[in-house]
């Protein structure tokens, strides 16, 4: 019975032996099975499209199969663990964005920017403040100088304490604009609470909000960046307002382990390319708002994740125990 | 079993959560002196505190009862569930272990080889003995699973370690899931 | 009528015989992931999304439709054929489901859950055909404070149900919303309860200890109850339903069809809280309650149309406003998007065609799903002849896929088994298991709605009590809970100072086994 079961192993076993030593990993051949595509956040969400859209289009040329498997959880360092456990041989990448690095930043998750190597920087935005169609406020202007007079009563849907969002509303708070901040942990509720009128604003990157802006029921009123959106041109940049706060970006890069070989990352770099060449992902990025202008090497993409880490930890140290948790009125 | 004893025995279960739930509220968060520096007065930790508070008010009272009952011990008896006359019990313990160890094998083994280990044990131990059966059965429904989650749900099972990484390969190549 | 004539045309196109086919392919998908043990419908559309990118948007929707529609039914299979609910929604139907399967009623019992499901849900898809702008501004209203007293009449029918022993069900809701607490928190993204270990910052989810509780137990059991061959399961055929039958538990459908659709709007909530709410409803409501465990009609029907009544309703924020409440309709929504679709009040005038034509979906989804149903029922019924032995390591292995299916992580196999290890004891010491799974669901959405709600209404308590729909619900749930303890308290007041045995629950030897599980 069990021997049976033991000898029928041995004879399938043996069956392969030949299948599996002819299997050592080659280099040339990469890739010869399916290349798995973590998505670090759950279905729906910008880390999940941008996983899908580059697998879709990636498949072709790369010629295997991209399963995209989402693998949410602690703001994405459950997906990125993953990445970095299974082994370092291209046959796993991960969508690294952000919001993960700033966990990171805030003492979240046991990665460091030095852990991966970045494959390619797929998307960038800015964040933005929006608020309701039918908000009295319709210029930033306007907000800020009714935060000013009413302090705290001004409200803003945002992910949590400690994120960027956070942060942009803390540095807000010191530049004389007090409001108050409310997580939503939730996006789909976060989006509905400006929209229901339970908060004034909400702080979000133009693309996870498109369906929204396309329909009028949100209106950007300021973009924390350098210069104007190209595709918001009507709304003005932090910077033109005095505020010094367009340095949090929000990227999403793929990402391997630190340790994959070279000439791998090389081959999954180039379909990158290709793929953010192809007009299909250039209808994608221009509809969510979040096409980067120039390709980005590998080596570029560490520098600037890093430098990214590296501007969150600042700014969390500035505004440590000062204002955590802003107590409203 | 005395009646004493069978009281005491009853009453492990409500301590131990007891004492679990007083435990665990010392070590809600790894650095309390994160969440005393919040102004926030509920902050990470208050809705923890306040279910691992009610889990031990509800044992508590739990123990309460016990006692009441123990007290009236003359006339309590084991109770007998018809459900579970003639019930096996060491086949039950051997049968959770077994899944236990499958969960374990899992990583190492991949989940061909475990799954395929797994399902000849479990229908050998739930009395399965004629060795073709068995062998049909676990060939063909290890097959099929893999053919449904593998090939067609792209599921990213583990493969194994080290040379059941390379079986499983090759296997997956044989089937044409690869 | 300008809505009859769009869903004409969307009639035309749900009937087109392309997206036919694969509108029936999805829901026969569907039933039979939601039937399957540990493989719930969220898993099938999570691993059909793919696909759908391949087809076009309208074709994708249906597919996605059906699946959604037959996979909330499809559980109810298994709960009611081996008293292993297939997905979360389907706990409900264990309680009077299985017992009916024991007494040789399974197909009584299969008819029964069936044609409610089908009206529940035609019933809800109605109601997303023609009251879908009304109901989404009525969906926009509600903010932090009413969902969290939502949920608060969820945890409050969980007790409700338990007349026996509150305390344990109480115990084990609470254990719970303890296991729901596990993980970063919703407000600072701290780790919490984690133990050092960094697997548990991503939390533990529903799906997975409900896999572990109920599967792993049952299965053991499966092989070990009557020493030597073990047991096999009973599927005689049970007296048919004729029309009269259905017609004994019509208010039952009813009722449960009015909840399921109410909170099929809530976010988060979804179909397993609609089916707790309408049982423990029905339970008080249909008066019979004192024998519900035994294998009612009623306690059947009610969570069943509930269940399937949320599916049509979950829809109405997805696609008038594009807030997805529940996993499904994120993966809807993703689809959605991959498409270039953007759910929103543009949707409908932009999309028109593509719109009625979903909703014609829902409505055949539903109808089919009757005829589907029978089907997968039938073979599953076939599929209890194979010795117990064979179904229970299958069962086991899929419970394992599912467990990991539903974030792709190992962790949650091993979370799994050691819930299935604490689900036999459990078992066998006739402690609830279904307020714990419930209170897994509904911890982190109560504290997050506790914690957002005081966010944003300036720390203040009373905001719960003060908004009028979240004050009436939190009022209702109060006489809910007052109304079901009545009968367990009742005694406790009236005892007689020198008869030991009467008021004291623990004297009573041993406690009914309520949940049935």
């Amino acid at each position: 019975m069990l021997r049976n079961a033991l000898t029928l192993t041995a004879a399938v076993a043996a069956l392969l032996t030949p299948v599996l030593s002819s299997d050592p990993a080659r280099a040339d051949d990469y890739p010869s099975r399916p290349i798995e595509v973590i998505a670090t956040f759950g279905a729906g969400g910008g880390a999940d499209l941008m996983a899908r859209q580059f697998a879709r289009l990636a498949e072709p040329h790369l010629r295997v199969a991209m399963p995209v498997v989402n693998v949410s959880g602690a703001s994405g360092n459950a997906g990125l663990t993953r990445v970095l456990t299974n082994p370092a041989d291209g046959y796993t990448v991960g969508t690294l964005i952000a919001l993960s690095v700033s966990s990171w930043a805030s003492g979240l998750g046991t990665a460091k920017p030095d852990d991966f190597v970045y494959v390619a920087m797929m998307q960038n935005s800015p964040s933005m403040l929006y608020v309701s169609k039918n908000s009295p406020f319709k210029t930033y202007e306007e907000f800020a100088a009714h935060a000013k007079a009413n302090p705290g009563k001004l409200r803003v849907a945002t992910s949590g304490y400690g994120t960027q969002d956070d942060i942009t509303l803390k540095y807000l708070g010191s530049q004389g604009v007090p409001v108050t901040n409310v997580p939503f942990a939730r996006p789909s509720e976060r989006y509905a609470s400006p929209i229901g009128g339970h908060t004034d604003a909400i702080y979000e990157e133009p693309g996870d909000v498109a369906q929204f802006l396309k329909s009028g029921d949100l209106r950007p009123i300021v973009v924390f960046d350098k210069q104007r959106h190209p595709s918001f041109p009507d709304v003005p940049a932090s910077a033109e307002l005095g505020l010094d706060i367009g340095d949090l970006p929000n990227f999403r890069t793929l990402a391997v382990p630190a340790g994959t070989p070279p000439e791998r990352v090389q081959k999954l770099h180039e379909a990158a390319a290709k793929v953010l060449a192809s007009p299909e992902w250039k209808t994608f990025c221009a509809d969510t708002f979040t096409c980067v202008d120039t390709l980005v090497t590998p080596d570029q993409a560490k520098e600037e994740v890093k430098a990214f880490y590296e501007t969150v930890k600042g700014y969390l140290d500035r505004f440590a125990t000062k204002t955590v948790g802003q107590t409203p009125g | 079993m005395t009646p004493l004893s069978h009281g005491l025995r009853r009453l492990a279960t409500p301590a131990a959560l007891l004492a679990g739930s007083l435990l665990l509220s010392q070590h809600i968060v790894r650095d309390s002196t994160m969440i005393a520096s919040l102004p926030d007065p509920i902050g990470p930790a208050g809705w923890p505190r306040l279910m691992l508070g009610a889990v031990g008010l509800c044992a508590l009272i739990w123990i309460g009862r016990e006692l009441l009952a123990l007290r009236r011990a003359v006339d309590q008896q084991k109770p007998i569930d018809e459900e579970y006359e003639g019930y096996a019990h060491g086949r039950a313990m051997i049968g959770l272990g077994l899944v236990v160890l499958y969960g374990l094998a899992l990583p190492q083994l991949g989940f061909p080889v475990a799954t395929a280990a797994f399902v000849a044990l479990w229908c050998l131990i739930g009395g399965i003995r004629r060795p073709l059966t068995l062998a049909l059965v676990t060939g063909i429904g290890c097959v099929v699973l893999l053919y449904v989650f593998v090939l067609l749900a792209q599921m990213p099972l583990n493969r194994g370690q080290g040379v059941f990484d390379g079986f499983t390969v090759a296997l997956y190549r044989l089937l044409g899931i690869y | 009528m300008d809505i009859l004539a769009n869903l004409a045309g969307g009639f035309a196109g749900a009937l087109d015989p392309y997206n036919f086919v694969f509108l029936v392919s999805g829901l026969m998908l569907g039933v039979v992931a939601g039937a399957l043990p540990g493989i719930s419908f969220v898993n099938a559309m999570a691993i059909a999304l793919p696909f759908t990118y391949l087809l076009p948007p309208v074709t994708a929707m249906s597919f996605l439709g059906g699946i959604y529609v037959g996979g909330v039914f499809g559980g109810s299979i298994s709960s009611i054929l081996i008293n292993i609910p297939g997905t979360p929604a389907s706990l409900p139907s264990c309680w009077d489901g299985y017992p009916m399967t024991r007494k040789g009623l399974s197909s009584r019992a299969l008819s029964i859950a069936i044609t409610a499901s089908a009206f529940g849900g035609l019933a809800s898809a109605l109601l997303l055909t023609f009251g879908a702008p009304p109901f989404a501004s009525f969906a926009l209203k509600f903010d932090q404070p009413e969902f969290f007293a939502a949920t608060i009449l969820g945890l409050v029918s969980v007790i409700a149900i338990a007349k026996d022993a509150p305390l344990m069900s109480a115990l084990s809701m609470f254990l719970g919303l303890l296991i729901g607490t596990v993980g970063v928190d919703p407000m600072y993204g701290m780790p919490r309860l984690t133990l050092g270990v960094p697997d548990l910052e991503s939390g533990i989810n529903f799906t997975v200890v409900m896999i572990g509780l109920f599967a792993i137990g049952e299965v053991v059991d499966l092989i070990c109850k009557r020493a030597g061959g073990g047991r096999s399961i009973t599927t005689k055929p049970g007296k048919q339903v004729g029309l009269s039958d259905l017609w004994r538990v019509k208010s039952s459908i009813l009722r449960g069809t009015g909840l399921g659709c109410t909170i099929g709007v809530i976010p988060g909530a979804g179909a397993t809280v609609g089916a707790v709410i309408a049982y423990s409803v029905e339970k008080q409501a249909c008066g019979k309650g004192d024998r519900f465990g035994t294998g009612m009609e009623e306690g059947l029907a009610a969570p069943e149309a509930a269940k399937n009544a949320t599916t049509g309703t979950a829809m109405i924020p997805l696609l008038t406003l594009g807030i997805p409440g529940s996993a499904a309709t994120a993966i809807m929504l993703a689809a959605m998007l991959i498409h270039g679709l953007n759910p929103g009040p543009l949707l409908f005038t932009s999309n028109t065609t593509l719109v009625y034509t979903i909703f014609a979906s829902m409505l055949i989804a539903n109808l089919l799903m009757i005829v589907a149903a029978m089907g997968v029922a039938r073979v599953f019924s076939t599929l209890m002849r194979v010795p117990p032995a064979i179904l229970g390591a299958f069962i086991i292995v899929l419970s394992v896929v599912g467990a990991y299916g539903v974030r792709n992580n190992l962790f949650d196999v091993y979370v799994c088994l050691a819930f299935g290890i604490v689900g036999y004891f459990m078992k066998r010491t006739n402690f609830p298991p279904a307020p714990l799974v419930v209170g897994v669901i509904l911890g982190p959405l109560c504290e997050r709605y506790f914690l957002t709600s005081l966010a944003n209404y300036e720390g203040n308590m009373a905001v719960f009590f003060t908004r009028p729909i979240s004050g009436t619900i939190l009022a209702l749930s109060a006489i809910f809970l007052a109304w079901s303890m009545w009968p367990a308290v009742k005694p406790l007041l009236r005892r007689p100072p020198n008869d030991p045995t009467h008021g004291d629950p623990a004297a009573k030897e041993p406690p009914r086994r309520v949940l049935k599980a």
